[in-house]
């Protein structure tokens, strides 16, 4: 069962390493053939990391929340769930798979490179709480991450806008009064490959407000991961805060997640602005989760990384 | 919005400082009072704001609608013979489609959802300025320490007892607990997880029992706001020490700790032996731990016995360890009398936390979420549809104008709106 296991994963690795060539390769040389091969690809890589992911499951007894390998395992499919997800509401959404699909690659090689041994439940990690906060905490992962992808590729093509700007296409942005879409045209009309693939995305109006719902999805999610994590910690070692470095980080990704939706609702970002905070966000909520055990000596390091 | 920038790069710089240099600090505390209380300032803006909003969309005839009703909006053409109560009435069944409660005034339709969903935000920020301060109080408040146990054993609840204690500058002490260690599962099971060294605990009030229970991790003892938790154990030692004539002159215990296991395998405590009589030498009592395979036994021996050396002494004999088992007696230095190990058991530490706020801090992080969720997804949404005759001499045509309110939270709510009501209107009555 190891072996199938082991099967899985790095046929997983394959795809997602195949399918992040495809995306670039498809963008590159504007190949609408190869960003749909990338796709399929993501989507076999998918298939195959959820039965290695099931397969560990029935395995250990627990989910997938123990230990490096485990944890950047689920969140490398959660970001390649996502990317599918959007791509099946949106078709031209795919094209965020040149983000999606080397992120998760790249968290999937780490993870297959580190110890897989499996971790036995102890009577601290016994708790329904720990299942309330891992659950949360990739949910709010998850909604970052499709924040983020969103972001980048509303930045792309406003960039692509501001090239056909500068060509005297007078192309609007977005929150302009420019109907959604009419920067996508204009990023087409400036020409060049990436401009074709981006022009195919939706109106930057509905990826700005897409972006804005999944971080704030994103934000309540991580706020229940808080709560639980503090009540855990309560009940398994008598304190709900102690500003271990984890938490600490926790919270400092939330605070910059807090920050974009006050710029947002408080001041009137929104574009181009409003993209920027998201994206640089992104790695700080990435570096709480699978960083701080390496920079910092934290509690949650013997859970991550043993 | 600086201040809150200002302790986030703070938060960050301090990850990497000592606690009591980071969070401790008093520019931290201040700095955080601040941020409390303009959170609780903004808070009470935000419930302003959202009072006057539930007061004004609960009633039709509000100035807050005839702001609204009198607001530049979007022009909805109409087809052609719609008339304007048609085209009204249109309109507001389109906004009824998107789940809007609609009234009708002589003016137009005014249409209205989740009104109660302005409260989210002042409720969050409430919850979070109410679970800064439940926390401030529980700093000044709250008592803790690390308190050891023997097992079979009793320890008074009392701060002298504890070994570190750490109070508030407001906290009390009750008076007249004792915590009773029955017994030790040193590595107890329970629905086959393996949960640890668990000690059977009891609190005694007053000399009443008043709760017992197995403690270990995820099951704390609790007993109003004091919660007690397992934290570690290791061996517990009494020593006596006997006079020449083997009359007892004082006893005292020592604890070893399982963390400080030396190389050579055993558990090593220089203790205090209450009674000896001089105090130019240490007692040293070491405690070889059961090994099989170059592996050592966490727990007591089986064969129990002891390493008692007196360092310092100047007696080569008594400075050497000298191997006795429990109950037999050792030489003090200079045959001023005897030592003794009288028992040797296990030693139970326990982490006890007396905290009133934190069921609070509970309540306002639940609240906190709850709002959290309320302001960002189901945000309130209003609409008002009037009818504008036509004015031939501008060229305007009969129309709708259409304005909406909810454009942060909700950016798509105006086009999803002006949408299901140009639909509703652009069809002529012989086409329905």
């Amino acid at each position: 069962m190891i072996t199938a296991e082991l099967v899985a994963m790095w046929a997983a690795v394959g795809a997602y390493a195949l399918s992040s060539a495809g995306f670039i390769g498809g963008v590159v040389f504007g190949r609408g053939v190869l960003e749909r091969t990338a796709l399929t690809l993501a989507g076999a890589g998918f298939a195959a990391h959820t039965t290695g992911i099931a397969v560990r499951w029935v395995l250990t007894g627990h989910g997938p929340y123990l230990g490096f390998y485990e944890v950047a395992s689920l969140l490398a499919w959660i970001t390649v769930a996502l990317l599918l997800w959007l791509a099946w509401r949106h078709r031209g959404l795919r094209v965020v798979g040149i983000v999606a699909l080397p992120v998760a690659f790249l968290i999937m090689g780490g993870a297959m490179l580190v110890s897989r041994e499996s971790e036995a439940i102890s009577g601290a990690l016994a708790s329904v709480w720990l299942i309330i906060h891992v659950l949360f905490a990739n949910l709010a992962y998850g909604g970052y991450v499709a924040a983020f992808m969103l972001a980048a590729a509303f930045l792309l093509r406003e960039r692509g806008a501001g090239r056909a700007g500068d060509a005297g296409a007078g192309a609007g942005r977005a929150g302009d009064a420019a109907a959604p879409g009419d920067v996508g045209a204009a990023a087409a009309v400036a020409g060049g490959r990436l401009a074709g693939v981006l022009a195919r995305l939706p109106g930057q109006e509905v990826i700005d407000e897409l972006t804005f719902k999944f971080i704030g999805a994103g934000f309540v999610f991580q706020g229940v991961m808080l709560a639980s994590g503090a009540i855990w910690a309560n009940q398994a070692w008598g304190r709900y805060w102690g500003w271990d470095p984890i938490e600490t980080w926790s919270l400092i990704a939330w605070g910059i997640y807090a920050l974009y939706l006050h710029l947002r609702l408080t001041l009137g970002w929104s574009g181009t602005r409003a993209a920027w905070v998201a994206v640089i966000a992104l790695p700080v909520i990435v570096f709480s989760l699978l960083g701080v055990p390496l920079v910092y000596d934290s509690i949650h390091g013997a859970y991550l990384y043993t | 919005m600086g201040l809150f920038l200002g302790i986030g790069a703070y938060a960050v710089a301090a990850t990497f400082l000592p606690k009591a240099l980071s969070f401790g600090n008093p520019v931290f505390l201040a700095a955080a009072a601040v941020f409390t209380a303009s959170t609780a300032v903004c808070a009470q803006e935000r419930a302003r704001a959202a009072l006057a909003l539930l007061r004004g969309w609960r009633d039709p005839a509000s100035p807050a609608v005839d702001r609204l009703a009198s607001a530049s909006g979007a022009g909805i053409e109409l087809a052609e013979g719609v008339s304007a109560e048609e085209a009204l009435a249109r309109a507001e069944a389109a906004l009824g489609g998107l789940g809007l409660r609609q009234a009708r005034r002589d003016d137009g339709v005014w249409a209205r959802r989740n009104a109660w969903g302005a409260l989210g935000s002042p409720v969050f920020h409430y919850a979070l300025a109410g679970l800064f301060i439940f926390a401030g109080l529980g700093q000044l408040m709250k008592w803790e320490g690390v308190i050891g146990v023997p097992e079979g054993g009793v320890a008074r609840d009392t701060p002298a007892l504890y070994d570190p204690y750490t109070a508030g500058p407001l906290a009390s002490h009750a008076a007249g607990r004792v915590i009773a260690v029955d017994d030790l599962d040193i590595n107890h099971v329970h629905r086959d997880v393996e949960r640890g060294p668990s000690p059977q605990v009891r609190l005694l009030v007053d000399g009443e029992e008043v709760r017992a229970q197995r403690v270990y991790p995820n099951r704390p003892l609790r007993y109003g706001s004091l919660s007690v938790h397992q934290l570690e154990y290791g061996i517990g030692a009494v020593l006596t020490v006997l006079g020449p004539e083997g009359e007892a002159r004082g006893s005292a215990p020592a604890a070893l700790h399982f963390d400080d296991l030396r190389p050579d395998g055993t558990l090593v405590v220089e203790a205090s032996a209450e009674g000896r009589p001089a105090e130019e030498y240490a007692v040293v009592v070491a405690v070889p731990l059961d090994e099989e395979g170059g592996r050592y036994f966490r727990r007591v021996p089986e064969d129990p016995r002891v390493l008692v050396s007196f360092p310092g002494s100047g007696d080569p004999a008594t400075e050497r360890p000298r191997e006795a088992r429990v109950g037999e007696r050792v030489a003090l230095p200079g045959g001023s009398g005897w030592l003794v190990v009288e028992e040797l058991g296990y030693q139970v530490w326990l982490f006890v936390v007396d905290d009133w706020t934190i069921p609070f801090i509970y309540a306002f992080l639940t609240v906190a979420c709850v709002g959290a969720a309320v302001a960002l997804l189901a945000p309130p949404r209003a609409a008002f549809v009037r009818h504008e005759t036509a004015d031939a001499s501008a060229g305007v045509p009969a129309r709708l104008v259409l304005v909406t309110r909810c454009r942060r939270v909700d950016p798509a709510f105006p086009g999803r709106a002006r949408a299901a009501v140009e639909r509703s209107v652009s069809r002529r009555e012989d086409e329905r």
